[in-house]
C-alpha cells in the first residue's frame, strides 16, 4: 500500500470518528471534520467545474480553436452574475427563461410518456386470468385497488363523506403503508451506511496499521 | 414489570446508538453464514445480463458519491465480475457526483485486472462528465461524439472499442447506480426516447420510489439497497462487502423491531396510566 492511500485511509477515520463523536454530543471534533467535509466538497466540486466543463467547453473551443460563436451562450450564462446588484437582478430572467424552454421541450414529451402513460398503462392489468398464480392475481388487485383509492384520497372536489369517504379511508391506509415501506427501507439503508463504516474501522483499518508496522 | 416499561420512554437515546454499534459489530467477528436467497428483481437483472451475447457492452452509470459507497460499490463491483467473467465488454461513467469518478475507475480497473482485460478494447472509463441530461441525450445519437474523451483525457474516436459502438443501439443494457433521483432521467430519455433497456441498483432508501418502475417494466430487474448486492454476489458466487455484512444487518433488523414493539407497549401503558391519574 502507497504512503498517500495509508494516510488516506487513516484521514477517513480519524473523520469518522470525528464525525460519531456527535452521537455523543456536539463537539469541536465534530464541528471542525463537518465544516472541513463542506470546504473540501466545494472545493473538489469547483475544480472538477473548470477542469471538466469551463475548460473543455469553453476556453479552449474559443481561445485554441477560434470557435468564437459560443462567446453568445458563455455571454447569456454570464447574466446569471445579474443577481448580484438589485438594478440589474432582472437579466438573470432570460438565461432562466432559456434553459426552461430548452429543458421543457426536451423533457416534456417523454416524461410525460415515462412517469403517466406507461405508469398507467401498469395500472390496467386483468385482476384474474388463466395462467396467474394467487400471489400474481392478488398483487394485480392490491395494485388496481390501491391506485384507485389513494386518487379518490387526493379527489376534493367532494366531500369525504359515505362510499368516497369509505374508500379515502382505504386510500389513506395504503399511503400508510407505502410510507412504513419506505421508512423501513431508509433504516435497511442507514444500517448498510453504519455497516460499511464498521467493516472499515475494524477491519480494512486494522489491516492498514498492521501494514505500517 | 410495568417500571421498566415506564423507564424505556425516558431512556437516553444514547445506549440506543450504542446497542445499535455493538449489535452491528459483534456479527462481522462471529463467522456465520446467514441464508441469503435472490429477490426476483435481481435474479431478473442477473438473467438478462448472463444472456448477453458475448462482446455485447453494458453500460454503468456511477451516480454516487462516497458517503453511499457502503450500498452501491458492491453492486458494482459485482455486476462488473459478473460482465467481464462473461466476456462482455463494459463501459463506465459518472454523471450525477463529480466524486464518483474515482469509484467507479477503481471498481472496473481492478476488476479488469481480475479477468485480465484491457482498457480500450474490452473497457472504457469516461470518468466524470459534466451536462448530465444533455450526456444521457447526446449518447444516444453518438457517443464518442458526446462524450469525446475518456478519464485519460483520450479521444474515444481513437479506441478500438468505440470503432462499433455508436449509440445505445450498440449497448446491452444500461444500469444506473444511483443514490438519488438519476435513474428516472435513464427512464426517461434511454428507455422512453431511445427504446432501450434500463436497470438499477439503488440505496435502500431510494428503493420504494422505483419499484413502480420495476412493475411497468421500464426497467429490468433492481438492486435494493446491500441486500441487492448481497444477492448478486451471491450469484456470481464472489463473497464481497455486501455478503459480509448481511449478519449484521440482520441483527440490527431484530434489535429495531424488538425495539419499536416495546417502544410502542411503553406509549400505551403510559398513555394508559396518564388517563387514569
Amino acid at each position: 500500500m502507497g504512503f498517500w492511500s495509508v494516510l488516506g485511509t487513516l484521514v477517513a477515520a480519524v473523520f469518522t470518528l470525528a464525525i460519531f463523536s456527535f452521537l455523543y454530543k456536539d463537539n469541536p471534533f465534530y464541528k471542525a471534520a463537518e465544516h472541513i467535509m463542506i470546504g473540501v466538497s466545494v472545493g473538489y466540486g469547483l475544480a472538477q467545474l473548470y477542469h471538466l466543463g469551463f475548460k473543455p467547453y469553453l476556453w479552449n473551443p474559443v481561445f485554441k480553436e477560434a470557435q468564437y460563436e459560443l462567446l453568445i451562450p458563455a455571454a447569456i450564462g454570464m447574466l446569471y452574475f445579474g443577481f448580484l446588484h438589485p438594478k440589474t437582478r432582472w437579466l438573470i430572467r432570460i438565461p432562466i427563461a432559456l434553459f426552461m424552454g430548452i429543458g421543457s421541450g426536451f423533457s416534456i414529451a417523454p416524461s410525460m410518456q415515462a412517469a403517466i402513460y406507461t405508469q398507467l398503462q401498469a395500472t390496467i392489468i386483468p385482476l384474474w386470468q388463466h395462467g396467474l398464480t394467487f400471489g400474481e392475481a392478488l398483487s394485480n388487485i392490491l395494485i388496481v385497488v390501491g391506485v384507485f383509492t389513494a386518487i379518490i384520497y387526493f379527489f376534493f372536489s367532494w366531500k369525504h363523506k359515505g362510499v368516497i369517504g369509505g374508500l379515502a379511508k382505504a386510500g389513506i391506509y395504503f399511503l400508510m403503508i407505502g410510507f412504513g415501506a419506505s421508512f423501513g427501507l431508509t433504516v435497511m439503508g442507514r444500517i448498510s451506511l453504519l455497516i460499511g463504516r464498521v467493516i472499515f474501522l475494524f477491519q480494512d483499518l486494522p489491516k492498514v496499521i498492521i501494514g505500517i508496522f | 414489570m410495568l417500571k421498566l416499561f415506564f423507564k424505556i420512554m425516558d431512556l437516553d437515546r444514547r445506549w440506543i446508538f450504542l446497542m445499535v454499534a455493538v449489535i452491528v459489530t459483534i456479527p462481522l467477528f462471529i463467522p456465520s453464514n446467514p441464508p441469503i436467497v435472490p429477490d426476483r428483481p435481481v435474479q431478473e437483472l442477473y438473467n438478462f445480463i448472463d444472456a448477453l451475447p458475448e462482446g455485447t457492452p453494458i453500460m454503468i452509470c456511477f451516480d454516487y458519491s462516497p458517503d453511499s459507497l457502503a450500498e452501491l460499490n458492491p453492486m458494482g463491483r459485482a455486476l462488473v465480475r459478473h460482465a467481464f467473467s462473461k466476456n462482455l465488454r463494459v463501459i463506465g461513467l459518472a454523471l450525477a457526483w463529480p466524486a464518483a469518478s474515482g469509484l467507479g475507475l477503481e471498481i472496473i480497473s481492478s476488476s479488469a485486472e481480475e479477468y485480465g482485460k484491457i482498457e480500450g478494447v474490452d473497457w472504457a472509463y469516461f470518468g466524470y462528465k459534466i451536462g448530465y441530461s444533455q450526456i444521457v441525450i447526446g449518447m444516444g445519437k453518438n457517443i464518442a461524439q458526446t462524450v469525446q474523451e475518456d478519464h485519460k483525457g483520450l479521444s474515444l474516436n481513437n479506441m478500438e472499442m468505440f470503432k462499433e459502438i455508436k449509440n445505445y443501439d450498440d449497448i446491452g443494457i444500461v444500469i444506473d447506480l444511483a443514490a438519488g433521483g438519476s435513474l428516472g432521467l435513464f427512464v426517461t430519455y434511454v428507455n422512453t426516447m431511445y427504446n432501450r433497456p434500463v436497470s438499477t441498483g439503488v440505496t435502500a432508501v431510494m428503493a420504494a420510489d422505483y419499484y413502480p418502475y420495476l412493475q411497468s417494466g421500464q426497467i429490468i430487474g433492481m438492486l435494493n439497497g446491500l441486500k441487492g448486492a448481497a444477492d448478486y454476489e451471491k450469484l456470481v458466487n464472489r463473497k464481497g462487502l455486501a455478503t459480509r455484512g448481511m449478519a449484521s444487518q440482520n441483527w440490527a433488523h431484530i434489535m429495531i423491531i424488538i425495539l419499536i414493539v416495546l417502544g410502542n407497549i411503553s406509549f400505551l401503558l403510559t398513555k394508559k396510566q396518564q388517563s387514569k391519574q
